[in-house]
Order: structure tokens, then sequence, then C-alpha cells
């Protein structure tokens, strides 16, 4: 292999790589708007339909409400339910999304709540599986009977002569001790490796398809075959300019994101202090976290996390962070 | 030189089979053939773009198998495919090659100064390529092979789509090569260009080469006067 030959190459490349609009795009443009384009607009249209389940309310049906006139009322008065009259055809409108949900009630039911049995009366909740907005009623339903569940407890309690603390013999208090930028490094940690791979392949994607099959196309492949230059060189130099390209991307994306996300947790540092959940990110964090795995890189990515650990930006229950658990979940958007 | 091929793949398709013939330095040899004779392989094959199956030839005294780099250096390959990269400019392409050759620093000016002036290519030198007429490509093209200034010139269907015009100018170009001293091998499946350009004539059909030799030795051999009545006669007489 001859370095110099594979330096002339690579300047060659480079220069009709920047040149190329269709490359700056892909390795450059596109990956800096990506995340403010996601992050917004995703966070804008998941906000829009949310709003307008909330507005509409769950549409939703009572069969055999006779059997539970008390609990069917306070369904009625319940804020984000809708109740319709009742029909035979619930199966085909929950399929047909024109109803959320159907509750059958069934006889006796209200007596039945009052005394204690073995076999407690069942209340049936049709819907459709998996459809957001049926889950939503499900969910809303739930609300409701599980009100008057404790309503229930509450009074048998109270019929014994007991309050409710004997059903809560002791209680658990999970507390974090780790430093909140410790929290973020774990959930970015675990889901940088990922979005690296991701984002490599992006970038590089349109000057390797350029400098191969480009240069074939357009017949520029015969000149440089037909020079001194040995495969190899040829080879490598071009293997490095797609290596470039992808290590821009990786860079120019990962601050796009380091920037995307750290204004928003400004704010979401401020909800933080008045609610005590731990959660810090900073363009510096998310800098230190990329430059450890650029020079580890050649470990795997296995070994990468463990460095993080080291540095002391806990990636090492990657697989924890990438869960994303819903409570951290509440600082990215702040507000319940 | 002396040069022997057999077919190009272990397939089926025998694109070159068992070609022989020798060109010497001031002269020019012109492969006169149809559409998929076998020609572009030929070239191909002597400028290393592609490996003999079998056989091999020597080019400015170096075995395309065992020193293609040296043959590379020592040839200017031009083909009517080849194209320029476009987003290059006509200086910054003829650098390339050029260091791609070897050469830099006041050397490598040099010699890019000099041909853009013998090709009148400076009025345009740092306008990109995907900007030039295709006669202005034609030369930065030129310029480019001649980089090396190498012995040996291989020219494959040069003058193919090309205006009246630019087709002279790569026909004087060819016979400056000669007189420089270069060896010049060209293909073309047009007679008369062959007939005015080409000291020696091989005539090769169907990857096999029927017959080589100077026009008049062709015309003596077959007794005609026209190099196509020449092709003609030669191609159907062969099985």
């Amino acid at each position: 292999m001859n370095l110099t030959r594979v330096g002339i190459i690579y300047r060659k490349e480079l220069i009709d790589a920047l040149r190329d609009r269709r490359t700056i795009i892909s390795t450059i443009v596109l990956p800096i708007l990506m995340f403010p384009l996601l992050t917004l607009g995703f966070g804008f249209v998941a906000g829009k339909s949310l709003q307008k389940v909330e507005r509409e309310g769950s549409t939703i049906m009572l069969l055999g409400e006779t059997n539970a006139p008390a609990l069917a009322k306070t369904m009625r008065e319940t804020d984000g339910i809708r109740v319709v009259a009742p029909s035979e055809d619930y199966v085909v409108l929950i399929s047909e999304k024109k109803l959320r949900a159907a509750v059958e009630f069934p006889p006796n039911f209200e007596q039945e709540t009052r005394m204690t049995s073995d076999k407690p009366p069942q209340v049936k909740i049709y819907n459709f599986e998996g459809e957001t907005r049926s889950q939503v009623a499900v969910r809303n339903v739930q609300k409701v009977f599980d009100d008057y569940r404790k309503q229930l407890v509450a009074a048998r309690l109270a019929e014994s002569g007991l309050t409710k603390d004997v059903l809560k013999p002791f209680a658990t208090k999970q507390e974090n001790v780790a430093a909140p930028e410790k929290v973020s490094g774990n959930v970015i940690g675990g889901l940088f490796p990922y979005l690296i791979i991701f984002l490599c392949f992006m970038g590089s994607l349109a000057p390797a398809i350029d400098l191969t099959a480009g240069e074939k196309e357009r017949g520029t492949i015969e000149t440089i075959l037909a020079s001194p230059v040995s495969r190899l060189d040829l080879v490598v130099g071009k293997f490095l300019i797609v290596f470039t390209a992808s290590i821009v991307t990786a860079v120019v994306s990962l601050a796009s994101f380091a920037l995307t996300f750290s204004l928003p947790f400004v704010v979401a540092r401020e909800f933080a202090q008045r609610n005590p959940v731990p959660f810090d990110i900073s363009v510096k964090g998310v800098a230190s976290v990329l430059l450890m795995m650029l020079f580890e890189d050649d470990q795997g990515s296995a070994q990468l996390c463990l460095t993080a650990d080291a540095v002391g930006v806990d990636a090492g229950h990657g697989r924890d962070g990438a869960g994303f658990r819903p409570e951290r979940g509440a600082c990215v958007h702040p507000g319940p | 030189m002396t040069k022997v091929f057999r077919d190009r793949k272990g397939g089926d398709i025998r694109a070159v089979h068992g070609i022989t013939f020798r060109c010497q330095p001031g002269q020019i040899y012109g492969l006169l053939g149809a559409n998929g004779a076998g020609k572009t392989t030929a070239l191909r094959l002597l400028a290393t773009i592609l490996q003999p199956t079998d056989g091999t030839a020597r080019v400015a005294g170096f075995d395309i198998r065992e020193q293609p780099e040296k043959v590379r250096a020592s040839v200017g390959f031009l083909s009517t495919a080849t194209a320029l990269y476009g987003r290059l400019t006509p200086r910054e392409t003829v650098e390339y090659f050029g260091r791609l050759n070897g050469l830099n620093g006041d050397k490598l000016r040099r010699r890019t100064e000099e041909l853009f002036a013998l090709l009148e290519i400076n009025e345009f030198a740092d306008r990109r390529c995907d900007k030039l007429s295709t006669g202005m490509k034609q030369k930065v093209s030129i310029a480019r092979t001649l980089v090396h200034d190498p012995p040996v010139m291989i020219f494959d269907e040069p003058t193919l789509g090309l205006d009246v015009m630019a087709a002279r100018t790569i026909v004087g170009f060819i016979r400056d090569c000669r007189s420089c001293g270069k060896t010049v091998i060209f293909s073309s499946h047009v007679m008369s260009e062959v007939q005015k350009l080409c000291d020696y004539i091989g005539i090769i059909h169907q990857g096999r080469l029927l017959a080589g030799g100077s026009l008049a030795e062709l015309r003596q051999r077959t007794r005609q006067a026209d190099l196509e009545e020449i092709f003609i006669q030669m191609v159907e007489a062969a099985p």
C-alpha cells in the first residue's frame, strides 16, 4: 500500500464530495435537522392527538345498566367518558372504531357486590386490543371501577370496625442516590450505540454509492483503473472517505442531539427541582459520551459501556437506559 | 511486442480469442472490427483494466500480468466511455492524474501548463467539468491521458459520437502521437478512419484476429482495393 497515493485519492474524493450537494445534505444537513424536527414534530403530533382524544372523550356503551345503577351514574358523570345508548351491535361498532368500549354488567351486580363471596361478580369490558383510543377508554373505565372498588372495600372495612391501614402492613420508598448526570448518562448511554450505528449508515450511504456505482455509471472508473494506482490504494482511499463521512455525520448529529435536548432540559431541570426527579443533560455530557465511543470503537460496544462507566457517565446498564422508564420520560416532556 | 490472449472469463463468452499482434514505436496499429468483435476487451486487457484468462502481452517492455502498475504508468488510455469527474475542474483533473502517476510540485505544474497551452484549455481550466462542452471535455480527456507523457497510447473508438470538427482534432492528435515516436494502438469500426491513419491493420471478428498487416499487404492478399471490401470479404470467409 502506497500511503502517498491513498492520500492523493482521499484528497480528490474529499473535494469531490464537498462539492456534491447530495452528499452534503445527507451527511451534514439532514443529521442537523433530524433531531429538532423529530422531537418537535413528534411532540407536536402526539400532543395534538392527545388533546383531541381528551376533548372528544371516550365513547362507551353500558350493557345491563339496570344491574348497576349507582356505578352507571358515576360513569355518566365522569369527565372523558361519553355514554351512548345500548345496542346489540356493539361488537361491530367497536371493530369499526365508532365505539371505543362496551361495559357489560352481570345480573344483580350491585346486590352481589355488597356481600362477600368466593366468586365475585365479573364485569366484562369489550375493547379493540391495541387500538390507542380504545385503550384510553378502557383505562378511563377502569379508573371508575377502581374508585368504586375502593369505596366498597372501605365500606366493608368500616362494617368490620377496621380502618384502611389494615391493608398496608408496611410501605416501600424508592430513592435515587446517583447523581443526576449519571442518570441521564445511563439513559443516553443506552440509546447512543444504536443511534450511532444508524447515523453512521445514514451519512455514509450517499458517498459510498457515489464512489463506487456512481463512478462506474459515469464511466470515470475506467480512467482511474487505467492509471498506475493500485487497486488496494484505490479501495483504501475510497473507504477512508466513506469512513470520514460516517464520523462527520455521527459528530454533527450528536451535537444536534445535545443541543436539541439540552435546551428543553433547562426547562426540565426547573421542573425537576420542584418534583424530585433526577435528570441532567448537558452538551458537555453528550460530547464526552461521544468521544469515549469514538476512541473505543475498535473494542466493540460492550467495552464502550464499560468505558463510559469508568469515566463517570454510567452507561453500564445500557439496556435499562434504553427502556426509558416513564417517570424519567416525564422529564423529557414536562408535565404528567 | 507480442500479445496472446485467450478468453476473458471462464464462461462461454470468448470476447478475445487468441489474438497476437505487434506494434512498434512511431507506428499506429488499428484494430478494425464490428460492434462486439472484441476490440474494447482487447484494449482493456492491454491497459490492464481487465486481466487475461490466458496468455499475456508486453507493453513498453512490461508484462501485463507481472507488472500491471508499470504497464499502466506507460500507457495513456482514452475511450469513448471514459468520462471526467464532473465536480472537478480541468486543472484539478489533470493534476490528480499527474499525482497518481508520480508527478508533483514544479514538474507537475510545468507539465500541466504545457498541456493546457498545447490543447488551448487555459480559458476554461478552472471551470467545473460538468459545465464544459463535449469538445472541451474531449481536450481535457486528452490532457489527462497525456499528463505522464506515456510511450504507449491506446484509443478505444475515440471518435465515436463526435462531430466532424471534434473528430478531426482527435485524428490530428493521434497523428501527433505517432510523430512524437509513441506507440499507438487504435480501435474503430469506421473504415475511412482506419484507412487514413493506420500503418498496420488488424481485422478482428468474434474475438479472433482474422488478418493483420499493412493496408498494401491486405490489398494484395484479398485482391480488393477498398478497405471495406477487404473487411467484408475476410469476415464472410471466416468460419
